[in-house]
């Protein structure tokens, strides 16, 4: 069952509150019980009217009860005022075990909207984060896009300033048969490996004349290895490319 | 070097063109509009012999060579080669891409009885790991020259479409003088010069325009009896040596030019100090006046459809080729150009001539092809005095008759001009040559 | 020991299996084309005729000619000269030629072999048939004053003759002519 702290707390603090109470009158009509049979032992030398003492008796008496009584009500009042106190304890432990509550469900509604603010702040936080990371990531394939680009006009204008290389080391094998080919033509498609070491050649368009596709595609081969530009980058846009040959007699 | 930085230049244009093309990714091409100028490259593996000593004939030598004279072919050095197969099962591919051989030619040569040997010869591809095409022949000693230029026409015809021409002969006239007197013979050799085999041999009678046969048996030539008379042409069986004059002529004889059939000769016939051509028919001697103008006619030679006669007339007043239709009609001026021009003679297709050219201007006498279809000449030889030009018959190459120095040489020189070699073949001075058409 | 043994000898004939392999593939399936080509007969009857066996062709011509012929020739100057390409005759070989045709006109009996020649320039077929016409314009200019045909035999033997070998117009014009010869 749950338990209150305070709540548990009260009922015995009460009773021992009262047990105390009881006690320390207990004590005190104890005490006074004690103390009254004291009797006083006139004071020597002086004869003492018994009237005076009476009447001081009495007046102690009644200073006695008079201050009984205040300390009665005084214990009353303390008491009241105690228990009022404690009321106002309880009171207040009440209201500060309220305000306590309330400051602790304010608090938890307070973490909870914290919680959700930190939430809904994360939440932005990483939406934000992702729009840009998405923007960054925009950014970045422009870029790599672009750079592309780049790489592919370089590739193109690194292969064109070797293009002659190329040409002339296909030229050099070529061996084509004797014979009037003007107007006639053999297109291949090349691919190359990163050293330029020809791995295949296809016959694209033919010319008609066998023996002369065939000194082409020989050619070709015995040209290889070819000077393509040795940047790696490039590799891409190099790889693949085509030879015409068109004999001109 | 102009022209490769243009090479150069046209090239990167070709490629920029594509790069910046709205198209993000065009094909790069490079365009090839000349070979390396030298021949198909060739290895030829000495042939094995497996028999005692060495071998009666080298055909792979006699292959080499003749591939090498045809000018369309590199031969590679042998020293160059990795291994020495001698069939297509022995091949390693590789060893011959590494010499950048296109082509690879092996054989074997085997004794097979007392004069009896076995040829076996493949021609493979190179790149492509494939057998060509193969022979074997059977033959007695005497023959493995012949079976050697039957394999070179049989790798000529594979690597180019065109039938080869070295299985055939030759025949020339040589000439020595000693302080009195001029001798001349009349020779029949292979085409490669080899196996020289003297048909006629005069002192002082001197021995001109010899001309085959179409089946290769009889050679016509032009020589003299005696002091007394004038020129005369003779018809010789070249295997017996049995020779005959043409026909009792009244003047002089000369320029014989069999017709393809066989049948018939034309000739020219001088009389009464006129120069003309006649048709005769070789069976019966018939004549048949060909040309009438009082001119120089002489030199007549068949288009290979035996339709048309072609000949060498001044009569514009310096030598030109006419032509003529083979009964003497429809005489038309060919040459236009150069100063002169004679002894023309049909390649086998019929649409060129070669021809003995003169351009003026002191250029001297030079072998040229004329274009029957467009009238254009090219001059193929620089010498001064080239003459007496004959076709192959595949029509690639052309011998012809050419002074190195003082001295007669022939000379042999390819149908586009590209390249040209001296035949070496005999001491003394060498000239009028006639290939054949067959062995 | 055996097993090792064995592990070599499977390992051996892998390679054989494998090799065999390699060999057979480059046999090639495609054509190989092996013929029987056997020499022609035409081939063998050449060879009789020219064969290997070093005897040379059939019957061998050796046909003698005369020396040139005499020189007392009593005109003295018994060759006339050409122009290249030409069958005229200079003022002066004229005369001489006339000279000689009076003295044929006037000694009938006497035969005369006109011989004409030509230089090495041009082809020797037709270098024949301008000796010919050389010779033949001499015949002319006989047979106009009076000698007759049948006394003149013309020979052409056009550039086969020469009497000089030089390579020059010197040389050249002396090989551009007709002898005249009794």
């Amino acid at each position: 069952m749950p338990r209150r702290p305070r709540k548990g707390a009260r009922p015995i603090r009460a009773f021992v509150y009262a047990v105390l109470i009881h006690v320390a009158f207990g004590a005190m009509l104890g005490v006074t019980l004690w103390v009254q049979p004291r009797t006083l032992k006139p004071i020597e030398g002086k004869p003492v009217q018994a009237k005076a003492i009476d009447l001081a008796a009495i007046e102690r008496e009644k200073q006695r009860i008079a201050a009984e009584k205040k300390k009665a009500e005084d214990e009353k009042k303390r008491k009241e005022a105690e228990k009022k106190k404690k009321k106002k304890e309880e009171q207040e432990r009440k209201r500060k075990e309220e305000q306590k509550k309330k400051k602790a469900e304010e608090e938890k509604k307070r973490k909870e909207e914290e919680k959700k603010k930190k939430a809904a702040e994360e939440e932005k936080k990483r939406k934000e984060e992702e729009k840009k990371r998405q923007e960054e990531e925009q950014k970045r394939k422009e870029a790599e896009e672009a750079q592309r680009q780049q790489d592919e006009q370089d590739a193109v204008s690194a292969f064109g300033a070797v293009a002659w290389a190329i040409q002339e080391q296909v030229r050099s094998n070529w061996n084509p048969p004797a014979g009037d080919f003007n107007g006639m033509s053999v297109s291949f498609t090349i691919r190359v490996d990163r050293d330029g070491n020809v791995t295949s050649v296809a016959m694209s368009r033919g010319s008609g004349n066998a023996r002369l596709d065939e000194s082409a595609e020989n050619a070709i081969y015995k040209a290889s290895p070819l000077p393509i530009p040795s940047e790696a980058r490039f590799y891409e846009y190099l790889k693949e490319f085509e030879f015409v040959f068109s004999p001109q007699s | 070097m102009t022209a490769r930085i243009i090479r150069h230049f046209a090239a990167w244009l070709l490629l920029s063109a594509a790069a910046f093309s709205p198209n993000a990714f065009a094909k790069l091409t490079i365009e090839i509009t000349e070979g390396a100028g030298s021949g198909i490259p060739v290895a030829a593996v000495p042939f094995k012999w497996t028999g005692n000593g060495s071998p009666p004939e080298d055909i792979g030598a006699i292959v080499s060579a003749d591939l090498y004279r045809s000018g369309r072919f590199d031969l590679l050095p042998p020293s160059d080669f990795l291994s020495r197969p001698s069939e297509a099962a022995e091949v390693r591919y590789k060893d011959w891409r590494l010499i950048k051989a296109e082509a690879l030619i092996v054989g074997k040569l085997t004794r097979t009885g007392e004069d009896q040997y076995d040829v076996s010869f493949e021609l493979l591809d190179v790149y492509r790991e494939k057998v060509k095409t193969g022979l074997r022949f059977s033959v007695k000693g005497s023959q493995l020259r012949q079976v050697a230029h039957q394999i070179s026409d049989r790798v000529f015809y594979e690597m180019t479409g065109i039938e080869g021409a070295f299985n055939t002969r030759i025949a020339y006239v040589t000439m020595q003088q000693n302080d009195t007197d001029r001798t001349y013979q009349l020779m029949v050799a292979d085409s490669d010069g080899h196996a020289p085999q003297q048909i006629l041999k005069t002192t002082n009678l001197p021995v001109l325009s010899p001309s085959w046969s179409p089946n290769g048996q009889w050679l016509a030539y032009v020589s003299f009896s005696d002091e007394q008379s004038g020129a005369n042409v003779w018809l010789q069986d070249i295997a017996s040596g049995q020779r005959r004059r043409v026909a009792r002529i009244d003047g002089s004889a000369s320029a014989p030019a069999w017709s393809p059939d066989g049948r018939a000769m034309a000739l020219t016939i001088s009389s009464s100090g006129n120069t003309d051509i006649y048709v005769m028919q070789v069976a019966s001697g018939e004549l048949k006046r060909i040309t009438r103008d009082p001119a120089i006619d002489t030199e007549p030679a068949w288009s290979p459809d035996g339709r048309y006669l072609v000949f060498t007339s001044d009569r514009s007043g310096r030598p030109h080729i006419y032509r003529a239709k083979a009964d003497g009609t429809g005489i038309e001026r060919l040459t236009k150009e150069g100063k002169e021009n004679a002894g023309a003679s049909f390649d086998p297709s019929g649409e060129r001539l070669v021809m003995v050219t003169n351009r003026g201007r002191g250029a001297g006498y030079q072998i040229g092809v004329f274009y029957l279809a467009t009238g254009r000449t090219d001059v193929l030889t620089d010498g001064t005095l080239d003459e007496s030009p004959t076709f192959s018959k595949n029509g690639t190459m052309i011998l012809y008759a050419t002074k190195m120095g003082r001295e007669g040489v022939l000379a042999a020189v390819s149908a586009d001009g590209r390249v040209r070699q001296i035949l070496k073949l005999h001491d003394g001075d060498v000239r009028e040559p006639a290939w054949s058409v067959s062995r | 020991m055996m097993r090792r043994f064995g592990t070599i000898v499977m390992v051996l004939l892998l390679g054989v299996a494998i090799s065999g392999c390699a060999a057979s593939k480059k046999k090639g399936g495609s054509s190989v084309e092996v013929e029987d080509a056997t020499i022609g007969s035409t081939t063998d009857s050449t060879a009789s005729g020219l064969g290997a066996d070093d005897t040379t062709a059939g019957e061998i011509i050796v046909v003698e000619g005369d020396s040139q012929g005499d020189l007392d020739d009593p005109l003295g100057q018994r060759v006339v000269y050409f122009d290249f390409d030409s069958a005229n005759l200079t003022p002066e070989a004229q005369r001489v030629v006339e000279a000689h045709a009076q003295y044929l006109a006037s000694n009938p009996g006497m035969a005369v072999v006109l011989e004409g020649h030509a230089d090495e320039r041009g082809t020797r077929e037709y270098n024949l048939a301008l000796g010919e016409r050389r010779a033949n314009s001499v015949s002319q200019i006989f047979q106009s004053l009076g000698v007759p045909a049948d006394a003149i035999r013309t020979i052409s033997y056009g550039e086969e003759r020469p009497v000089s070998m030089g390579q020059d117009e010197g040389a050249w014009s002396l090989n551009r002519r007709v002898e005249i010869l009794y």
